[in-house]
């Protein structure tokens, strides 16, 4: 023992650890404790009183400190009790009652167990007698749970219970019931009775529902299902029947303990209409009997389903069960949120959960697209966890539903420092890098997206970061969205979501206000397209009129495919701008990755030459961006010709000799460049707005002037 | 030939888009200004796309980046890029009209609107005797004679008169200040500049838009880029026969007139010949030279001394409008480059404005 002690207080100063020291001494009085009770057994009591002395002076020492634990108090109480039996048996009665006194004023209602000898029992009990009174308790519900001065005392079910000398403030507590409490002033020898019933504030309906599986959303939340028939439960049965319903064909979803007012109830099940209602729940304050909902019978619906796909020829999956390939046609298809699943092998698949509603014919135009996997979101020591939590319920939820991307969740990783992976410094591009090739094989994956919520140390905003991985490809794409919310930081997600190789017709049509030409006019070029000439007036934009330019912009900002009016030399006539039939190339910006995952995409999925091209000169741009030249004039081999109204050739020699530039290429790249510096039209954006004759015109000047051919040998 | 930028020394050629690998560029701006007033108006381009900044398309950039466009001859794109530019700017509906009005081609415009402006308050002997006229900020007239430098306000009266000997040529800056040349001396705004011996016999003086000065000496026959203080910077032999006048656009080409052959000479930032607009190529058979100006955009508006006729071209050489010969009877013109056209009617002994 004392060996123990002395190797506790080593402890305790050579390690500044104080947890350790405490489960050491612990672990030395439990040992203690239990010598003493061989010691009790072996009638050698007078042993065990010595042996239980310095385990009672430790734990009265701690409790005097007031770092007393709950099972420190449980050691001690059995110590007192132990060591009162012994000195009861010894015959030290002064000895014996002060224990069994301190152990009734620890816990009046400790169950005496240590000895059955009826003196010893009767001794403790006179002991009690001398310091308590009696409660007899009875309370409403009797599953309530009771407090005596904060310690539970278990359930409210009708007992009697010894509480000392003085005021004591019991406390009753049940779910769908106001709290209760009462204070009772307790004398020696008294009996007092708390009588207690505690007043409803809630109220458990019963809805009744038809078919079996119809879904009980509360408020927004889903809070149960019609599993079980009525016949299951007699009063379930015995309401089936008042209203003339075999118990066994309807179904019940328990909505427990509801708050009183109105509450939107929503049944829903796949297939099936759903039906939404207000119920308004009134409490019954006397008997508290539960409300019964009449039995709501959902109507089975179904629409013709439409899949298309581009390209096509692919094959259609909902729910996991093979539909067949598109283009697709099919009758009696439920309504309701189904997962589709359109793929191509070799080319790209398109994964939605989308809500069928309820319709004549529900049509999916797929545009097959890459497949991220979603790690994740992590944050910093900034963010407490509560709030990562929302965003990251909302995030799960979003990310779902993005435009440009499948996303799929990483549901099998289980290590919740994966996201962190992605973001904590001194993670080598090396293991980032692994992890995302592993990942995205693991999940059939283009990409990894991953999050982490931080705070701004100096506006206290919050700030989420997006971070997009891809295998074989270096570095990373970042989008970030700020604010004081954190539903604010979602801006992060519409960046990554954002169409960047699509135009929008505000930047198909610049329009300006030109002073003497009485409102807007156009400044594109889009004759050849049969489309209005610069200068032409801009008469309207879907039918509204179009009085100024910031006016005509914000309209042509917000439709899809607008149909315009123009004032073309003298004549009015209409056009519509369909953004789908402008291929657009983006040479340069922070979302190379985001570019060649989406070009790589449209590539296998192009349609024609227009396509094809404008995908290979995203993808090379894209490849420039990060470094890699090489990988960019492989992007660019086999560029069909320029059709008309796409990016010209001028645009693929000028990329062509920009990679050779980066490769040091120079001379390769010469030609090239005069092939580009000649076509004045040529633009690499694919609309005008960036021009290649300048910039082509920029690098000759730069480059070295060619060699001068050498002179040929004079003959002999 | 005044060498303004050097060519980059060798190593990896900065392209649009920019090798991850190269350093950035510092100041991409400040880079791109100087590569546009130095005559590389392609460079400019191509540093501005490269600036991430740009795709704000606002402020100093998107202006730089506008004059790049108009310098590249694509008036159509320069107006696209203002029109897309936030904020409020009077100019700008101007601007975009007469980029349109380029970008289109609207030749053959016969006709004008000479509209008179209120009587001026000076003997009308001085104003037909007036050499060059110019439009003031808020409606007001700049006038020169041989002797004086007279600001008019937009009501006709004198606001200021100065002696001002040997006065030969009169034009405004971008800001509206204005430029007359003297004996020996410019008058830039308030400021009175010293002109060095060694710069010749300057017959005609404009403002290029990064600040300096062009100076046109007749004598020499040179070209000279000078400071605002009165240093030159450098200069360019000219092979003219009668160098008459020197203007300056937006982007900062330099147009030189001939008087002898009534061609227009357009030179870069650097000084270096770029074209030539030959009024003669349109039909136009100028009857004697004597004064020019030209718009932000490079159009040039021609004042046929003889005839007392005015001829608008386009940058390319085309025409755009013309005045009938005497009608009026145009003694001077002045431009601000934009919208505020004057003449004076040496008939009438009147100011005009004209709206074209």
């Amino acid at each position: 023992m004392r060996a123990r002690l002395l190797a506790a207080a080593f402890l305790l100063l050579v390690l500044d650890l104080p947890g350790q020291v405490v489960v050491e001494e612990i672990g030395t009085l439990q040992d203690a404790f239990v010598k003493a009770e061989q010691s009790f057994q072996a009638f050698r009591f007078g042993d065990a009183v010595g042996e239980l002395v310095p385990v009672e002076a430790t734990l009265s020492r701690w409790e005097g400190a007031g770092r007393l634990t709950p099972s420190d108090e449980a050691l001690l109480q059995k110590t007192l009790e132990l060591r009162g039996v012994c000195l009861f048996n010894l015959g030290r009665l002064d000895e014996a009652r002060a224990d069994f006194s301190r152990l009734i004023q620890l816990r009046a209602d400790y169950p005496f167990s240590r000895s059955r000898a009826p003196k010893a029992v009767r001794f403790y009990e006179e002991t009690r007698n001398l310091l308590t009174g009696t409660v007899d308790l009875d309370v409403d519900p009797s599953d309530s749970q009771v407090f005596l001065d904060g310690r539970a005392l278990g359930s409210g079910a009708a007992r009697s219970i010894p509480v000392l000398k003085g005021l004591h403030v019991f406390r009753f507590l049940r779910s769908g019931y106001d709290a209760a409490e009462r204070e009772v002033n307790v004398d020696v020898g008294s009996r007092l009775a708390v009588s207690v019933r505690l007043v409803p504030n809630a109220r458990t309906i019963f809805i009744f529902a038809q078919p079996q599986g119809v879904q009980l959303s509360l408020n927004g939340k889903v809070v149960g299902r019609a599993e079980r028939p009525a016949s299951t439960q007699p009063e379930w049965a015995h309401y089936a029947k008042t209203i003339r319903t075999d118990p066994s064909s309807v179904y019940v979803i328990p909505a427990l303990n509801l708050p009183p007012g109105e509450h939107t109830v929503v049944l829903s099940k796949p297939c099936y209409a759903p039906k939404t209602f207000l119920l308004n729940v009134v409490l019954d304050r006397e008997r508290n009997l539960p409300g019964y909902v009449k039995t709501v019978v959902l109507e089975k619906k179904t629409v013709d389903l439409e899949v298309t796909s581009r390209p096509a020829g692919a094959q259609v999956l909902v729910d996991g069960l093979e539909m067949g390939t598109t283009p697709l046609k099919t009758r009696g298809f439920c309504i309701g949120e189904h997962e589709f699943l359109v793929q191509k092998p070799g080319v790209g698949e398109f994964r939605a959960r989308l809500q069928v509603p309820e319709s004549a014919v529900f049509r999916l135009d797929a545009t097959l697209r890459p497949t991220l996997v979603w790690a994740g979101l992590t944050r910093t020591h900034e963010i407490p966890p509560e709030e990562m939590v929302v965003l990251s319920g909302l995030l799960d939820e979003k990310v779902a539903s993005l435009a440009l991307f499948n996303v799929t969740p990483a549901s099998e990783e289980k290590d919740p420092l994966l996201p962190d992976t992605f973001f904590v410094h001194g993670v080598s591009p090396e293991v980032r890098a692994s992890t995302t090739a592993l990942l995205c094989e693991r999940y059939r994956c283009q990409g990894l997206v991953v999050g982490r919520l931080d705070r701004d140390p100096e506006s206290g905003e919050k700030i989420l970061s997006l971070r997009l991985f891809a295998p074989g490809l270096n570095g990373f794409d970042e989008f970030t969205g700020r604010g004081p919310a954190a539903e604010q930081t979602l801006e992060a997600l519409r960046l990554l979501d954002e169409p960047v190789l699509a135009f929008t017709p505000d930047r198909i049509l610049p329009v300006g206000e030109a002073a003497g030409r009485g409102g807007p006019v156009i400044l594109r070029d889009l004759a050849s397209r049969g489309g209005p000439a610069p200068g032409d007036g801009l008469l309207g934009v879907d039918g509204a009129v179009t009085s100024g330019a910031q006016e005509a912009r914000d309209l042509l900002a917000r439709a899809l495919e607008p149909e315009i009016r123009i004032l073309h030399e003298g004549l009015e006539r209409t056009w519509r701008v369909v953004p789908s039939s402008f291929t657009r190339v983006v040479p340069d910006g922070p979302d190379a990755r985001k570019r060649c995952l989406l070009s790589r995409q449209a590539l296998l999925s192009a349609e024609d030459p227009a396509q094809s091209r404008a995908a290979r000169l995203n993808l090379a741009f894209a490849h420039l961006n990060m470094g890699r030249p090489s990988e960019a004039l492989e992007s660019l081999e086999g560029s069909p010709e320029s059709p008309e109204g796409s990016p010209g050739t001028s645009a693929v020699a000028y990329a062509r000799a920009v990679a050779l530039l980066h490769l040091d290429r120079t001379e390769e790249a010469r030609p090239f460049l005069l092939a580009a510096a000649s076509d004045r039209d040529g633009s690499l954006d694919g609309l005008g707005d960036i021009l290649v004759q300048p910039l082509a015109e920029d690098l000759l000047r730069q480059i070295p002037p060619a060699a001068a051919p050498t002179a040929p040998a004079p003959r002999n | 030939m005044l060498a303004l930028l050097s060519v980059p020394a060798g190593g990896t050629v900065p392209t649009y888009p920019p090798d991850p690998a190269s350093p950035a560029l510092r100041e991409p701006a400040a880079a791109a200004r100087a590569a546009l007033f130095g005559g590389r108006p392609n460079r400019a381009y191509r540093i501005l796309l490269s600036n991430p900044e740009q795709g704000a398309a606002s402020g100093e950039d998107a202006d730089v980046l506008a004059r790049c466009l108009v310098a590249m001859d694509r008036p159509l794109e320069a107006a696209a890029l203002l029109a897309r530019l936030p904020g409020e700017d009077p100019t700008r509906g101007a601007r975009l009209r007469i980029l349109l009005d380029r970008s289109m081609g609207l030749a053959g415009r016969a006709s004008f609107t000479a509209n008179p402006l209120p009587p001026v308050e000076l003997d009308r002997k001085m104003l037909k005797s007036a050499l060059a006229v110019a439009p003031a900020p808020e409606g007001g007239t700049y006038l020169l004679s041989r002797d004086a430098f007279v600001s008019l306000d937009s009501g006709g009266k004198v606001s200021s008169t100065r002696a001002f000997p040997g006065g030969s040529d009169l034009c405004v800056d971008g800001a509206g200040k204005p430029i007359a040349l003297g004996r020996g001396a410019l008058l830039w705004g308030d400021r009175m500049i010293s002109l060095a011996l060694s710069m010749g016999e300057p017959v005609s003086a404009a403002a290029l838009p990064e600040g300096n000065l062009a100076l046109l000496d007749s004598r020499g026959k040179r070209l000279f880029k000078v400071d605002p203080r009165g240093v030159a910077l450098g200069s360019a032999r000219l092979s003219l026969r009668d160098p008459l006048r020197v203007r300056a656009d937006w982007a900062g080409r330099i147009y030189v007139a001939d008087g002898d052959s009534g061609r227009i000479h357009v030179f870069g930032g650097d000084l270096a010949p770029l074209s030539v607009i030959d009024p003669v190529s349109q039909g136009i058979h100028l009857r004697s030279l004597k004064d020019f100006h030209v718009d932000f955009a490079g159009n040039v508006l021609l004042l046929d001394g003889r005839a007392k006729r005015l001829f608008l071209l386009s940058h390319g050489g085309r025409l755009l409008w013309s005045s009938v010969e005497d009608a009026p009877r145009i003694r001077c013109a002045g431009w601000d480059g934009l919208e505020g056209m004057l003449i004076v009617d040496d008939r009438e002994g009147r100011l005009m404005r004209i709206e074209p």
